[in-house]
């Protein structure tokens, strides 16, 4: 396989991804003081019931929070995360999100990150990419002709999806667990992608073979591909939880065509309730249990309709740090630019 | 308006428009059901699906869903509207009259894209966007339709086929001789106006995506591109002739099939893929009009889905955000919404020949090879161009598409002085000036156009019955003579029908050019009046005969039927025996957007 090299300039140049960083950093800082002091508020003896409380919820959460007794805005985590950072107004008691969008809370649950493929893509991937499926593998050989891969002629270009990293949590979780792939660690910064020769041209080359219409603005690629019959993409991101809870429901026809993929390594979505306006605390319990409703792990054991071989949750979520994924994520907004 | 008189209002109006289809041109909607008490919500569907919406709607009305929050309650109307025809409107902040109906709260076109081009044509003018992102309720595949012996010979589905080889047919000089099939002529291609339909939006932007070689970010510098031009017109090359509606070519393919000619009438037709299970079902236009039996065709077709991937009509809910549009109607219409999506309807909607958009719903008959179709199908889709990129790639295929002859044949008795509309006193020769000179824009300038007129006893003798005024020459060069001289024209004598359509139709195929598309376009408010020749049949024969067969060389006579005292039945038959199509303009107030969609067919 041929990985052409993109020019240098269309990445970050050291300064300037070094400043990007620090501004991650501090925007970090910003999310974490006003969740702490939005928790310190909440552990005040007055706190609301949950009928008097409204909350901000990521957009992927949203049959999550539709099943908790409050007031609801849906909204995508990257935009409440800007409005955190930039000291906007966040007129809410609590926000239900992903972890890493906060890093300060322990998970209410938690749902391994998969791919769902047509189940015919995915028997000539795994053979492709040596019987594992990697996010590694999957760069390499994004938007190459599937006959190249061993597959048929009339499938195209191999066509893998996930939602937009910069207006999307999940995508942004994706992105994270992709370049941890790549890089062999989650533990990793800025210095060591751009310290990595061959990092640019996968990383474009993965970015230029997902299809567009993945990145629409609230485009639930998952969703968008069921409806659509497996058309349009190949290999779909979403988490455990999502593609269980679909599955369930879709026409068996459908359903016998995926097979669900836990790339490796495997890393997992944390869904937290950060307190904000001094309130939130009374959802904890109803949180946990709506998310178990919607099949995520909060007990640990796969949901029933995971795979057989649906592998046990990692200690740890797998994914690098918050500001570090916000640098991807610009990157990632970079080269679409 | 009982559901029973509602349906068969609807069939009456696509019947005369002769089909339905996305595509189908005009909708002048049957006179809308009384919401009573009730909130009523204004939906403007592309008229493939109003049948389907109207039943949806009729049944949600009767529902508890219809229930709205304080006690109101909804009420859902459905009204026929071409998406590129609604687009327009929208774009003009649909301008309320018995035309173009109530404005709409929610506007289904077929595909998403025109929503794009909506947005982007308001973003213009300097106006915010009303067609927000919306879910699909319900899909169908853009196909190239094609005869089963032609696939055959092409070796699909085993050889996949897509543009590049539509484009390799077309400059094929042997036709499909090539192929050992020269019984069957050159490889003609049926397509319509991207302007107005959604089919031909779709294939035109396949098009371009083949000649790029890519599936996605078709951009203006790729479009601009020499060899993707040429690619384009390769292909424009084909097509027979254009048009607002894909039903035009499959209800004439069907009559030549019943003849044993569809092989000789044309090799393939972009269509959606309901288009080719209606066909195959014996039902073409997907309207089955009162006493229509569905009789299946001697020769089915089947769908292509194209090798280099194709785009869906995705039948977009949008609810709009227009000014005219309250928050207790996107309310109500979000109900509407819902329902439509919920497993039973969708179940309808699989009846209707469209895929299901609740993925909760199994794809069953008559998604099925039965009837042409690949459940499993399409493998690849297309990414609709961005907005601006859609509304340059409209410019550039006006540029880039076959080019015309074409004579306009007018009929100037003295009946075309009575009054076409009551409340300005214009009569129908005023109106029909008005008409022929606004189309004009319609043409580029490198289109032939010229102009006769007919009537009894005109000219120097005063004994012919035709004159010509302009000569078929490009248009850029005697536009202004071309509209001083429709401008002076006044009513006279008798209608010779039957000798003028004739003469006309000899004309031109006397001067035939097969670079181009060769047509009449007649318009005549009466019957034959001459008693020199009253032999329809004669005509009829004469223009069938030269129509058909693998050398023919098509002249399309399409006719206008203008006025309520036009001769509707024999303009029709004129039309389809050259296999073009009749437009009613009974009502003459609405002969500006007919003689619109007629020129679309340039």
């Amino acid at each position: 396989m041929i990985i052409s090299e993109p020019p240098r300039r269309r990445f970050m140049g050291p300064l300037l991804a070094l400043i990007a960083a620090i501004v991650m950093v501090g925007a970090s800082v910003a999310i974490r003081q006003l969740v702490i002091e939005g928790d310190d508020d909440d552990t005040t003896a007055d706190a609301p019931s949950s009928d008097d409380l409204s909350i901000v919820c990521a957009v992927e959460l949203a049959e999550v929070c539709a099943r908790l007794d409050v007031g609801i805005t849906l909204e995508p985590a990257g935009t409440t995360a800007a409005k955190i950072a930039a000291g906007d107004e966040v007129p809410y008691d609590a926000w239900v999100t992903f972890a890493p969008m906060t890093s300060t809370e322990e998970p209410a649950g938690r749902t391994p990150l998969i791919l769902a493929a047509r189940t015919d893509r995915a028997e000539v991937l795994t053979a492709h990419c040596g019987g594992t499926v990697t996010w590694t593998c999957i760069g390499e050989v994004a938007g190459e002709p599937w006959s190249a891969i061993g597959g048929e002629e009339t499938w195209g270009a191999v066509k893998p999806a996930h939602a937009d990293p910069v207006s999307s949590g999940l995508g942004r979780l994706v992105l994270g667990q992709a370049v941890a792939s790549f890089l062999g660690t989650e533990d990793f910064s800025l210095i060591d992608w751009q310290s990595n020769d061959a990092f640019p041209g996968w990383f474009q080359q993965l970015k230029q073979g997902v299809p567009a219409s993945a990145f629409a603005v609230n485009a639930d690629p998952f969703a968008a591909w069921l409806r659509q019959r497996l058309a349009g993409f190949d290999v779909v991101a979403t988490t455990e939880a999502q593609a269980v809870t679909a599955l369930a429901t879709v026409a068996p026809d459908l359903r016998d065509r995926v097979t669900l993929i836990y790339p490796a390594p495997v890393a997992t979505a944390d869904v937290v309730l950060a307190p904000l306006a001094g309130g939130g605390g009374a959802l904890a319990d109803d949180l946990r249990d709506a998310l178990e409703e919607q099949n995520y792990r909060v007990d640990d054991a796969p949901p029933d309709g995971a795979p057989a071989d649906a592998p046990e949750l990692p200690a740890t979520d797998g994914l690098p740090p918050t500001g570090v994924l916000e640098a991807l994520s610009q990157l990632w907004e970079g080269i679409r630019a | 308006m009982k559901r029973a008189t509602w349906l068969i209002a609807v069939a009456i109006v696509l019947s005369a428009c002769s089909g339905g289809g996305d595509d189908s041109a005009e909708s002048v909607g049957p006179e809308l059901p009384d919401p009573g008490d009730c909130i009523p919500i204004d939906m403007a569907v592309s008229s493939e699906k109003i049948a389907l919406l109207t039943t949806l709607a009729e049944e949600f009305n009767a529902s508890d869903e219809a229930q709205l929050d304080g006690g109101d309650c909804a009420f859902v109307r459905v009204q026929s509207k071409a998406s590129g025809g609604a687009t327009t409107l929208l774009g003009d902040g649909w301008p309320e009259n018995d035309a173009n109906g109530p404005r709409p709260v929610v506007w289904s076109p077929a595909s998403s894209a025109w929503g794009q081009i909506l947005n982007q044509r308001l973003a213009d003018k300097g106006e915010e966007p009303i067609a927000p992102e919306a879910e699909p309720f319900m899909l169908t595949p853009l196909v190239i339709a094609m005869p089963e012996p032609m696939a055959d010979a092409l070796g699909y589905p085993e050889t996949p086929v897509g543009y590049a080889d539509i484009l390799r047919l077309a400059q094929e000089p042997g036709g499909w001789g090539a192929l050992g099939h020269p019984e069957w002529g050159p490889f003609r291609l049926g397509k319509t106006n991207p302007n107005f339909s959604t089919s031909a939006l779709s294939s035109t932007i396949a098009q371009y995506y083949a000649a790029t070689d890519k599936t996605e970010g078709l951009s203006l510098e790729d479009v601009d591109r020499a060899d993707v031009r040429e690619f384009a017109k390769g292909v424009e090359s084909a097509v027979v002739h254009y048009g607002d509606i894909t039903m035009t070519f499959l209800n004439n393919w069907f009559r030549n099939d019943a003849r044993g000619t569809s092989l000789t009438y044309v090799s393939a037709v972009a269509v959606e893929e309901k288009s080719v299970i209606d066909y195959n079902k014996g039902n073409p236009d997907g309207v089955l009009s009162p006493g229509e039996e569905p009789r299946e065709p001697r020769v089915p077709l089947v769908a292509i889905y194209p090798t280099e991937g194709t785009l869906y009509s995705d039948n977009p809910f949008i609810v709009l955000d227009a000014s005219w549009v309250t928050e207790q109607e996107k309310e109500a219409a979000r109900k509407f919404e819902a329902y439509v999506k919920a497993p039973d309807a969708q179940e309808r909607v699989l009846e209707f020949g469209f895929r299901p958009g609740n993925p909760e719903v199994a794809i069953g008959e008559p998604i099925s090879a039965q009837w042409g179709v690949d459940p499993e199908q399409p493998q690849t889709l297309l990414e609709v161009p961005e907005p601006q990129v859609l509304t340059g790639l409209l410019d550039r295929w006006q540029e880039d598409r076959k080019r015309a002859q074409v004579m306009l044949l007018l009929d100037v008795s003295g009946s075309m002085g009575d009054p076409g509309n009551p409340d300005t006193g214009e009569t129908k020769l005023d109106l029909a000036k008005v008409a022929v000179i606004d189309a004009l824009d319609e043409f580029a300038t490198d289109d032939d156009v010229g102009l006769r007129v007919f009537t009894t006893n005109m000219g120097e003798s005063a004994l012919e019955d035709w004159q010509d005024l302009v000569p078929i020459e490009p248009l850029g060069g005697q536009r202004e003579e071309m509209v001083r001289t429709v401008g002076n024209l006044v009513p006279l004598n008798g209608t010779p029908l039957y000798t003028a359509t004739n003469d006309a139709y000899e004309s031109v195929l006397d001067q035939f050019d097969p670079t181009r598309i060769n047509a009449v376009v007649l318009l005549s408010d009466g019957r034959n009046e001459d008693d020199r020749n009253s032999d329809l049949e004669g005509l009829i024969n004469n223009l069938r005969e030269q129509a058909e067969g693998e050398n023919a060389q098509p002249v399309r006579v399409f006719a206008i039927a203008y006025g309520d005292d036009a001769d509707l039945e024999t303009l029709r038959r004129i039309a389809e025996a050259t296999n073009a199509q009749v437009y009613d303009a009974s009502d003459a107030t609405t002969i500006s957007r007919v003689f619109t969609a007629v020129v679309s067919n340039f």
